[in-house]
């Protein structure tokens, strides 16, 4: 980069910003990053070299995989200058290695969370929670019935009361769009008070 | 297309006939192993092909080549990953290398505004879509 000079580099690069979709699988993070993109969604890879131990292996030999991990991501265009990033994370608590990179300079996370498995969010809210990176739980209600009030869930999975709570139907435009609002209120609020300490 | 000799030899063994495997089941060999971790090119970071690029993009082939043409205009790390179909570390590896070459540059947004006020107007946003 250093090898560029000013007069070569091109204007007009957009302010990127990202927001990670979380929760277990099959919750519906593709269909929310589909319900919200303007491009239609993409999927990359990467490839991760794990190290696994055996812990009964009485060699103590590890051995070392190649994992492939796929992502979906989406965008659209906030403002003329502003294109936010959404990607759907892996689910699997064992790509958590993935959700570190996704998490580097994310504005927060939206974790989606199904009452019928209400545990399979528990990952993502703690790898969150521990990373103090903003997070709201959606709740995505795939029979479209609203069965269980938000208190009732919030009580149940034993969530923060900071931690914002809503029903979010990840195929209605709306509804992820509320989600996406509650994110970014709650990462200004977080960020005004850090500033408030600072001074 | 860099000055690495690794590079060059895995460019002339994906063009030699002794490849029969095919070379997407080996991406890696394009980047001469590299895996793109010790690059710090953030996966929303905006790449876009310089002035300077047409006049190296003849130089380039493959994976290389596709990637110059197909930042004419600014596109992220990871829509270039996906748009190439080679994995994301791959796509760092040869955007790091495109950049060492002076034929795309990584934006660095100019921005004086503090997070709080691009938080602001990322809040605008959203509430508007």
């Amino acid at each position: 980069m250093s090898a560029v000079s000013e007069s070569q580099r091109p204007t007009g690069g957009m302010i990127p910003v990202k927001i990670v979709i979380a929760g277990g699988f099959g919750v519906g993070k593709s269909t929310f990053v589909n319900t919200i993109s303007e491009i239609e969604p993409l999927r990359s890879e990467a490839m991760m070299t794990t190290a696994s131990t055996d812990h009964d292996d009485l060699t103590h030999t590890s051995t070392k995989q190649t994992t492939t991990v796929a992502m979906d991501f989406g965008r659209v265009s906030l403002t003329p200058e502003i294109v936010l990033y959404l990607f759907g994370t892996p689910g699997q608590e064992r790509f958590q290695f993935m959700w570190n990179e996704l998490s580097r300079g994310a504005i927060g996370a939206i974790v989606l969370a199904d009452t019928r498995r209400l545990g399979d969010c528990f990952p993502a809210i703690d790898y969150f929670e521990a990373r103090r990176v903003p997070f709201i739980v959606a709740v995505n209600p795939f029979d479209g019935q609203r069965t269980h009030t938000v208190e009732a869930i919030r009580d149940a999975a034993q969530i923060d009361d900071s931690v914002p709570l809503l029903y979010c139907d990840a195929r209605e435009r709306n509804d992820a769009k509320q989600g996406l609002v509650a994110l970014v209120e709650l990462a200004l609020r977080r960020e005004r008070a850090k500033m408030a300490e600072r001074v | 297309m860099t000055n690495d000799p690794t590079l060059d030899v895995a460019y002339d063994d994906v063009d030699g006939d002794d490849d029969a495997t095919g070379r997407l089941i080996r991406p890696y060999a394009i980047t001469g192993g590299r895996t793109g971790a010790e690059t710090d090119i953030g996966l929303e970071a905006q790449i876009q092909a310089s002035t300077r690029a047409h006049h190296l993009k003849d130089s380039y082939r493959w994976e290389a080549a596709r990637l110059v043409a197909l930042v004419a205009q600014p596109m992220a790390l990871i829509e270039i990953s996906a748009r190439l179909d080679v994995p994301i570390g791959v796509t760092r590896v040869l955007v790091a290398d495109l950049v060492d070459d002076g034929a795309v540059v990584v934006h660095v947004p100019q921005t004086t505004q503090s997070f709080t006020s691009l938080l602001e107007r990322v809040l605008d946003g959203v509430r508007s879509l």
